[in-house]
């Protein structure tokens, strides 16, 4: 009886251990997807990572760049192991490139496809490339052998939400959140591709938002307008701005930002506070002030105050401009007036806003009297 | 080995009786009928189910040395023979549909190649193989794996709550009153009502005093269970994305990070998510392969190969069943079946006074 018992046993392990095992060298790991929408057919364009060891043991890691067409985009990717020896796996995707006809046409083919596959991890960042193809954003930049755009975009994205606070680094699963969200459109980073006239290389750049209202991807945000979004919504870690002071630009940085959005619903007509609290510090003078000094410090906080509401006035009239509610304020009446949204939810919401800033200059660099 | 169970074999089997229906079904039904107020719901189902939850622990203080069937037939005679059979028919229904979440699970989310069947067989075979070594051994099986989930499932709850955005469950009721009254029962008809087969443990309990209060004291820990998973669902993910979601539960372990870079331990999370539905299809079958067995007075040979057919027969004519069949056209049925449980329960309750009172 043991016997057939460690028999069975055995039987079943392994059985159960061949169920879906691929080698690892059998394997095309994608780590970054460009979908395209051309001629009624998706366009995939998958990067895959190529580890190869070289000489002296040293693990080479290049891009290999996979094509493939399809009426779906399940199809397509699966029509890449047409062409292509290795079975492509997408459980380690990192970017989804979004063409602009994709964005504009598709986005919600591409939500199912990346929802319905429980290979996709839905916290790869969500990119859209307004002016070429995914397929051109994709292909290795500047003729360099080694070129790994995934990498490279990826940084570029981390550091944009970080440190300039042009973009913001949102992974599909929150893209989707705002997408299906009452009264709020998401935006959506924008990708391009700066080519150099006088030689065949180019750059990949990462620059500002664009919303995206009933499967429309709207104009692009300039960086005033992306700080601002990122300042209510508490993306970046720390930005410069540049405001003039005395009609000569200073350096200040801002951090910590912190904002709530409050709406209050009087008359037929909505009405909407933008409290923003912010600290601030000193980054570049390049004149004599003395920031000890209490008016001189009052005079810098006006400053500041004044610069921020402009960034944030800007995106007020981006939202009037293209009708689109980035700051999700029908969502806030959703929220916290649900009895009365129905009544208010074709309201203007962009028309009557109040911006209160907060901020405390409590720090100048290394020098409390400045260099110059 | 004397065959007996300890309280906190009970409390855990009694557990899992409540939570194992809900990562796979109940919180997509919940999060789609009743949205925001799927909480609220739940919340008012708890309070409403501790009605059938104090029948049952006023029952089991009648039952001593007996099995519930043969409880049942003492109380109630022939009719008793009718309730008995009515449960055994719920059980079957219960594993039926709970092999097959489990089965879709795994298949859908890890072993995307292979066969239904080969799982449902394996996985089967070795649950029969654990019942047929007996109540004491099974239970303490249910014991190391319920330690084990809720280790996870704490430490998971603590990796999420950097997620939470409270402001994502307002509206807090965003529904009609119907709808979450009708989630309400959904809540209490596939949950709450199934804890009358824990009265079959009584009469092989160590610790007969405890098992009133480990039944109100487990019905209270797997609301808590749910209420905590719904809270997290809703305040990370928004209803509008959860209630699109097929494992929204699943999809919550997908987020976590822990210390930063130990990221991907969903399939470790999932443990979880099939030791409780491993625990309560176990249980069922072993209710039933006593039952079964004790009625029509098998031999221990005999009994074993009941439960390899019943254990391996239900699951097996469930994948077959809901391949060719939707599952929604089930479920919209399956809360008048199990609401039959209710009625069993009173009558039950009120055999047992009469009992007294005579």
């Amino acid at each position: 009886m043991k016997i057939i018992r460690i028999i069975l046993l055995t039987l079943i392990i392994i059985s159960n251990s061949g169920c879906s095992y691929i080698e690892l060298n059998k394997l095309a790991i994608v780590s970054a997807l460009g979908i395209d929408y051309k001629n009624n057919e998706y366009e995939i364009t998958a990067q895959v990572m190529d580890v190869t060891r070289s000489e002296g043991n040293n693990v080479k890691q290049t891009s290999l760049i996979y094509e493939a067409k399809g009426q779906t985009i399940g199809k397509a990717i699966r029509n890449l192991s047409e062409k292509y020896p290795k079975t492509v796996y997408l459980g380690h995707l990192e970017i989804i490139i979004l063409g602009k006809e994709t964005a504009e046409k598709k986005v919600n083919d591409v939500f199912d496809y990346i929802l319905r596959s429980p290979e996709v991890r839905a916290t790869g960042n969500v990119l859209v490339n307004k002016e070429v193809t995914a397929k051109e954003t994709l292909k290795p930049q500047n003729e360099k052998e080694n070129s790994f755009a995934t990498e490279q975009i990826k940084s570029s994205l981390e550091n944009g939400t970080k440190r300039t606070g042009t973009v913001k680094l949102i992974t599909f699963e929150e893209f989707l959140q705002d997408y299906l969200q009452k009264g709020i459109d998401p935006v959506i980073p924008l990708i391009k591709i700066n080519k150099q006239s006088d030689s065949k290389t180019s750059n990949t750049i990462i620059a500002n938002l664009a919303a995206l209202k009933n499967n429309k991807i709207q104009k692009e945000m300039n960086s005033e307008e992306s700080i601002a979004y990122n300042t209510i919504n508490g993306n970046y870690y720390d930005v410069v701005i540049t405001p003039k002071y005395k009609d000569k630009i200073i350096g200040i940085i801002l951090f910590n930002p912190k904002t709530k959005i409050k709406t209050e619903l009087k008359n037929n007509k909505v009405f909407t506070n933008i409290n923003v609290i912010i600290e601030t510090k000193l980054n570049e003078v390049n004149f004599k002030i003395n920031p000890n000094d209490k008016k001189t410090h009052k005079e810098l906080e006006k400053v500041i105050k004044q610069e921020l509401k402009k960034y944030i006035t800007s995106l007020i009239n981006y939202c009037k401009e293209t009708n689109t509610d980035v700051l999700g304020i029908e969502n806030n009446i959703y929220r916290n007036n649900y009895k009365e949204y129905k009544k208010y939810k074709d309201s203007n919401f962009y028309e009557n806003i109040k911006i209160n800033i907060k901020t405390k200059i409590y720090r100048s660099g290394n020098t409390n009297k400045g260099a110059v | 080995m004397n065959g007996k169970i300890s309280s906190g074999q009970v409390f855990t089997t009694q557990i899992c009786l409540i939570v194992a229906l809900f990562p796979g079904l109940i919180n997509i039904l919940l999060l789609n009928i009743s949205r925001n107020a799927s909480i609220l719901s739940v919340l008012i189902a708890t309070i409403i189910g501790f009605i059938p939850v104090i029948i049952t622990a006023f029952i089991s203080t009648k039952i001593t040395n007996k099995s519930l069937k043969d409880y049942m037939i003492e109380k109630l005679g022939f009719f008793g023979k009718i309730l008995n059979l009515l449960l055994i028919i719920i059980a079957i229904i219960i594993i039926f549909i709970n092999s097959w979440l489990t089965v879709d699970f795994i298949i859908s989310q890890f072993l995307t190649r292979t066969s239904y069947y080969l799982i449902t067989l394996i996985f089967f075979t070795i649950t029969c193989w654990s019942i047929n070594k007996g109540i004491e051994t099974t239970s303490r099986t249910y014991f190391v794996l319920f330690i084990i989930t809720v280790i996870i499932m704490i430490s998971l709850w603590f990796c999420l709550i950097s997620y939470v955005k409270l402001d994502n469950l307002k509206p807090y009721i965003d529904v009609t009153t119907n709808k979450v009254v009708k989630s309400s029962i959904i809540y209490l008809t596939y949950t709450t009502l199934p804890i009358i087969y824990i009265l079959d443990l009584k009469h092989i309990t160590n610790d007969k005093k405890n098992f009133k209060r480990k039944i109100i004291t487990a019905y209270i820990t797997a609301s808590f269970i749910i209420i905590t998973f719904l809270f997290l669902i809703i305040s990370i993910y928004t209803i509008d994305l959860a209630s699109i979601l097929t494992y929204p539960v699943y999809s919550l372990f997908k987020k976590i990070q822990i210390l930063g870079f130990i990221e991907r331990i969903e399939n470790f999370a999932a443990i979880q998510i099939i030791a409780t539905s491993y625990i309560q299809i176990s249980y069922l079958i072993y209710y039933l392969k006593e039952n079964i067995s004790k009625t029509l007075k098998l031999n221990k040979n005999k009994t074993n190969i009941l439960t390899y057919l019943i254990g391996l027969l239900i699951p097996l004519i469930s994948i077959y069943f809901f391949k060719n069949n939707n599952l929604n056209n089930f479920i919209n049925i399956l809360p008048y079946i199990l609401s039959i449980l209710l009625p069993i329960l009173i009558i039950l309750s009120i055999a047992s006074i009469k009992k007294r009172e005579s």
